[in-house]
């Protein structure tokens, strides 16, 4: 299913959390809602489900307005943050739940619901744990069972909310692993959010950063990550030194019109600042080696110039010597790595 | 080295406690089995079984159940409002949940009667349309939910404050009406304190005298309740009489709450926290 966000906006008291968002996703993609905390994420979760009404705006499914349908006829698959397992149910009777719940005419047989819940167990891979309660489970478990429970009213929508976000860092990395095949498997139309831009990046069709209640941009994560309108954008996906135009002087490239540049640490290149001019087609900028950190496959040095401090990520081989805090360095950086932002 | 204490000031405050209970609950308890016990078995027996005791107990037991589950309902509601919605006056209201707590039960009792009286301010209209509830069963099943009301409320508010309402939106999510949303999951995870609320307001009405012998008539084998009947006996003396019907009074609230306690840790030992 087509789902249209069309200009949303949503007010607490004086907090504006979402202002004029919108947001267009077509059937069988995954977009991760990406953005930090108290950026409105679980708002727009929410309003897309009818747990909350928009002050303005519509969201329309298939292009039909479904602002003012209640939540439990919107057939959406809802994971919530804390997952939300009804503690006094077995995992098999909460994920039977939507099922059970049905009107009258459309509930399945007591032997159609016990063959549609083991197939979903099945499909989460949770099998032989229909029996247990969801206190006697691990967290990616209760994880799992809350996507069950979500996927059994065949969703038209998949809403996940930080699904992996009590986890570690192995059991994330292999349950989002495992969701991507699944939502691709199913065509499931799925917003994801998270405020952990490698993962977003790792699963999504389509990234969406969000920040104070504001949709910045939409892209692919190769999009946003090459050509972030922003300063913010470059910054919270992946690191960025960002340079304001009018501290360079006469070195900024023309081609590039924003009022700040930015560029990756590891675009940068590092040399003895004696060397010498800088290459033709690269920008230079020059300061002193503040810090040094090792962190394995790179080297990662700050060097404090006038404008503020860079970011440089050298490749680390092995043999070479580091160069010392307090050296003084030129960074060169080809104009094409430069990005222009607005601001 | 001297060992450390958990709690500072545990033997006073256990010593306290200790001595608290025996002189306030086991000391008059055991008197009471005591001057029970001063009858034979038989003897026991006829008092207990007499008509007229058996007769307090069925109208007690009848109206105690009765007024519970009538409080169970509207207990509940009134929970429910207190904790869900804002409304003007809703402090007004949450305080006055204790009055039945508050008041002197003779104090409620007088006033229920005045009220229920025939010609009283409900009373009448009632009359009119042939109800009567002055000096009728009626009358106790009404006192008995003054006195217990808060009961319910206090020990079913706390909990529901606590329920999340993510619970309500995923069951809303799932397709679920108002009515399975309650059934299905407010009720379950509610059912360990409304148990206890249900259990504490029952043996309340079982045991409350004050408010009830202004209201209820007192005719032995209609409208006379069992602590009356005990009450009775004390003042024509007959103190192993009284300990006798006491004590199965004693008994009955005692099989209560632990049988509720039991029902508790039963249903309690799925909703451990994760
Ligand atoms: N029911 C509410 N009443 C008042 N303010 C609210 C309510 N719900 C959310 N807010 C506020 O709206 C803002 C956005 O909240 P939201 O929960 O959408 O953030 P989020 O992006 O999901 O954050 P997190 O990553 O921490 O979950 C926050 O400042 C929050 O305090
Ligand atoms: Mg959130």
């Amino acid at each position: 299913m087509t789902l249209h966000i069309d200009s949303v906006s949503k007010r607490f008291g004086q907090y504006q959390a979402l202002d004029s968002v919108s947001l267009d996703i077509p059937k069988g993609e995954l977009v991760a809602l990406l953005g930090p905390s108290g950026s409105g994420k679980t708002t727009l979760l929410r309003i897309i489900a009818g747990l909350e009404t928009p002050d303005q705006g519509r969201v329309l499914f298939d292009g039909e307005d479904a602002t003012d349908v209640a939540p439990r006829y919107r057939q959406i698959g809802f994971v919530f943050q804390h997952y939300a397992l009804f503690p006094h149910l077995s995992v098999f009777e909460n994920v039977a739940f939507g099922l059970r719940v049905m009107a009258r005419e459309t509930r399945p047989s007591e032997e159609q619901v016990r063959q549609r819940v083991s197939e979903i167990l099945k499909l989460v891979r949770l099998t032989n744990l229909g029996e247990r309660f969801p206190a006697q489970l691990s967290g990616g478990q209760r994880q799992r069972v809350a996507l069950a429970r979500a996927l059994v009213i065949r969703p038209r929508v998949l809403l996940l909310d930080e699904p992996f976000g009590a986890l570690d860092v192995t059991v994330r990395t292999e349950l989002r692993r495992w969701l991507r095949e699944l939502q691709q498997e199913l065509g499931l139309t799925t917003i994801f959010v998270t405020h952990d831009q490698e993962e977003a990046s790792a699963i999504c069709d389509r990234i969406a950063i969000l920040n104070e209640g504001k949709l910045l941009q939409t892209g692919s994560p190769v999009d946003l990550f090459t050509a972030p309108a922003t300063s913010f954008v470059a910054g919270f996906l992946g690191s960025a030194n960002i340079l304001a135009r009018d501290s360079l002087g006469a070195g900024a490239p023309a081609g590039l019109a924003g009022a700040k540049l930015a560029f990756r640490p590891a675009d940068g290149k590092l040399s003895p600042s004696a060397a010498a001019p800088a290459p033709g087609g690269h920008l230079r900028l020059s300061g002193t080696v503040q810090h040094r950190e090792f962190l394995g496959s790179i080297v990662r040095y700050a060097i404090a110039r006038p404008g503020g401090e860079v970011q440089i990520d050298a490749p680390f081989k092995a043999g070479e010597a580091f160069i010392a805090p307090g050296t003084e360095v030129a960074v060169d950086i080809p104009h094409d790595a430069l990005i222009s932002l607005n601001s | 080295m001297p060992q450390r204490r958990i709690l500072p000031g545990l033997p006073l405050s256990l010593g306290v406690t200790l001595v608290y209970v025996t002189l306030i609950i086991a000391l008059p308890v055991a008197a009471v089995l005591l001057k029970a016990m001063s009858l034979s078995l038989g003897e026991f027996w006829n008092i207990v079984t007499s008509p007229r005791a058996l007769s307090t107990y069925r109208i007690t037991v009848l109206c105690a159940l009765a007024a519970t589950l009538f409080n169970a309902v509207f207990g509940f509601a009134f929970a429910w409002v207190l904790v869900r919605y804002d409304f003007p006056g809703k402090r007004l209201l949450d305080t006055l949940v204790d009055v039945p707590f508050a008041l002197p039960t003779a104090v409620a009792g007088v006033t229920l009667t005045a009220l229920f009286a025939k010609n009283g301010w409900f009373g009448a209209p009632l009359a009119s349309i042939g109800i009567e509830v002055a000096y009728t069963p009626l009358g106790i099943i009404i006192a008995m939910i003054f006195t217990s009301l808060p009961f319910i409320v206090r020990t079913v508010q706390p909990v529901l404050e606590e329920l999340d309402p993510e619970f309500e939106d995923a069951a809303s999510c799932l397709g679920a009406g108002d009515l399975d949303t309650m059934r299905r999951v407010i009720l379950p995870l509610l059912m360990p304190a409304l148990l206890a609320g249900i259990s504490f307001a029952f043996v309340r009405c079982l045991g409350e005298f004050g408010a009830i012998i202004f209201i209820a008539g007192n005719q032995p084998l209609s409208t006379e309740i069992t602590s009356l009947l005990a009450f009775i006996r004390v003042e024509e003396f007959d103190y192993p009489g009284a300990a006798a019907i006491a004590t199965v009074m004693l008994f009955a609230s005692l099989a209560i709450l632990i049988l509720t306690s039991l029902a508790q840790s039963w249903y309690g030992r799925h909703l451990t926290r994760s």
